[in-house]
């Protein structure tokens, strides 16, 4: 009976099934992950060497699912793990540079902050809604900075440090700020969205977030496994308005909008 | 009297204790941070975006517009106006595009896009932002004011195809190395790097197709010992008729403007090789660039402590000449 018991467990244990896996195929000259086998396929070489042949599969579950519903929808990024939102902040929505006296530089800040865990890459923008103006509509012209090789334009930051370069502007400080803000002292005029002008970036970063958590969504195209330390997610920097007025413009208080616009990348 | 005193110290007390004011602060989240979307003319899709107020109250409104890739490292430009033959709405009762609602502190609202492609839209790629716009609140006057408007967006990548097969016409519009020094011999370029030092590697692919793609493949680098390294690219959308910088999974390189920062100890000639594929297609992009690795602060390190031996053993012989 024991013998009967043992030769049993025995064969049970050796006609037990194999680990099923995802097909991924390689070797040393390619590999396919989550690899598709249907009916059919190609044959393509190698164009360079030909050291090697490649053979795709036909009928991708992808397109069935179009042929079906007449659509596909995808959210989130196939390489991150997506689900964690999109997040932007200011620390103000009011940046307040007092009462402008001519020839005195007055400045204010606001903290930009974004969280980007889910969305990879992102992008934060800043143009003016129109110029500062007073309640009578005098305008403050847009700065050019200290002038000469230090003329500043709305991509390009440069030095404003003379009380007698008159106008307003913003300096960035911080994280995935643009470098051409080397220091304090350097300011851009703000892009006019009323001319309109192309709002200038302010804060971009192109680097992919870690996947801490890799969920790849297993139809979709291959999400290599990431590696590497874990990153911050949230970045964080400063905009400093800055404002100078001339002797012949009028003593008082100014007012604008300053539109920021923030969007992962795509 | 006591009455009086205790009167006049809770006075006191009233009158200095303050509420720490804050400015108004915004910060608003959304989710999906991305949607994209294969489409047959003549349907209709519904989809949810999840907008959150977690700043002080504030009034939002939604709006969807164009936008268009810039660059080589994922920049974009968004329109000012929507001109497009996709039509959107908003399935939402108390909300429609373009007019202001209040949403308070933690609040949430999911936003209901509906997305009509009418029958005859031309086939090809369509690319938006559904973003949820901040109105600045009126300055009471007093002081100069810059009035902060936040938009947050998310990207609608949109392609309309009649079968659901996609054009992939794509190109390596650069792949290079940024070598220490360059030199000529018989007529041919070698780049060469100090052994220590780091490979900067540029991978940008162009997208001459009316579809976006997604470059899937790797960089492998192969030494003249037998060694081989992969390095897996990541799969980045590259918009239609626009060219992206494609970065590898290797997150510890943080310059924006690479696509990969090679390390290692380079000694001989060496190979690197990048295959792409996209999607379902069966063309590939293959290229390859060599370089050379030197040791020369090794082999200086060596020249010097030669050098500076030979004079010790000269100065050690005279000395015992002497």
């Amino acid at each position: 009976m024991k013998k009967v018991f043992f030769i049993t467990v025995i064969a049970v244990i050796l006609c037990a099934p194999p680990p099923l896996q995802a097909v991924n195929m390689n070797s040393n000259q390619y590999r396919i992950q989550f690899g598709t086998i249907n009916i059919g396929g190609q044959k393509m070489n190698d164009p360079v060497n030909n050291l090697y042949n490649l053979t795709t599969s036909l009928g991708q579950t992808a397109a069935g699912e179009f042929d079906s519903n007449g659509y596909i929808v995808r959210a989130g990024f196939q390489y991150i793990y997506s689900r964690i939102p999109f997040i932007f902040s200011l620390s103000s929505i009011r940046a307040d540079l007092g009462t402008l006296m001519p020839s005195t530089p007055s400045t204010a800040s606001i903290n930009v902050k974004v969280s980007f865990g889910g969305a990879g890459q992102y992008i934060v923008t800043a143009a003016e809604k129109g110029p500062l103006k007073n309640f009578s509509a005098i305008p403050i012209s847009n700065t050019s900075c200290d002038g000469g090789i230090n003329t500043c334009t709305i991509p390009l930051a440069k030095q404003w440090t003379s009380s007698s370069a008159y106008g307003f502007g913003y300096n960035m400080s911080g994280q995935d700020v643009p470098a051409d803000f080397i220091n304090s002292t350097y300011y851009r005029p703000f892009a006019d969205s009323t001319v309109p002008e192309t709002p200038a970036t302010v804060m971009q970063s192109v680097n992919v977030t870690q996947n801490l958590t890799p969920t790849p969504n297993p139809q979709y195209t291959p999400a290599p496994a990431l590696t590497g330390i874990p990153r911050d997610t949230t970045h964080q920097a400063t905009m400093t308005f800055k404002a100078n007025i001339s002797p012949v413009q009028a003593a008082g208080n100014y007012y604008t909008i300053i539109q920021f616009l923030a969007v992962p990348s795509f | 009297m006591k009455k009086k005193i205790i009167y006049f110290i809770i006075t006191i007390c009233a009158l200095l204790w303050v509420m720490p004011v804050s400015a108004q602060e915004v910060t608003l989240s959304m989710f999906p941070p991305i949607t994209e979307l294969f489409v047959k003319p003549g349907k209709t899709l519904l989809i949810g975006y999840t907008v959150q107020n977690l700043g002080d109250p504030t009034t939002l409104q939604f709006k969807v517009r164009g936008f268009s890739p810039q660059g080589d490292y994922g920049e974009m430009t968004i329109d000012n106006e929507l001109i497009s033959p996709i039509r959107f709405s908003l399935d939402n009762t108390d909300v429609t595009f373009e007019q202001p609602f209040f949403m308070k502190q933690r609040d949430t609202t999911q936003a209901l896009l509906r997305i009509r492609i009418p029958e005859g839209t031309p086939e090809g790629d369509y690319y938006f932002a559904f973003l949820a716009e901040t109105q600045p609140v009126p300055t009471i006057g007093g002081t100069t004011n810059s009035l902060a408007q936040a938009t947050i967006g998310s990207n609608l990548l949109l392609t309309v195809t009649q079968t659901g097969l996609i054009e992939v016409k794509a190109a390596i519009a650069l792949f290079s190395i940024k070598p220490d020094f360059i030199f000529h011999l018989f007529g041919k370029e070698y780049q060469v790097f100090e052994s220590s030092n780091k490979v900067p590697v540029n991978l940008i692919i162009q997208n001459q197709g009316k579809n976006l793609i997604k470059p899937n493949g790797e960089l492998t680098l192969k030494s003249m010992w037998g060694d081989k390294r992969t390095y897996p690219l990541l799969s980045q959308n590259i918009l239609a008729n626009s060219k992206r910088l494609i970065k590898t999974t290797d997150l510890n390189n943080t310059d924006p403007h690479l696509s990969a920062l090679l390390s290692g100890y380079f000694v001989g000639p060496y190979s690197l090789s990048t295959n792409i594929t996209f999607q379902d297609d069966k063309s590939q992009l293959v290229s390859t660039i060599s370089f050379i690795g030197i040791p020369f602060k090794f082999l200086a390190t060596i020249f010097g402590v030669s050098i500076i031996s030979v004079f010790i053993i000269l100065f050690i012989r005279k000395k015992s000449k002497e």
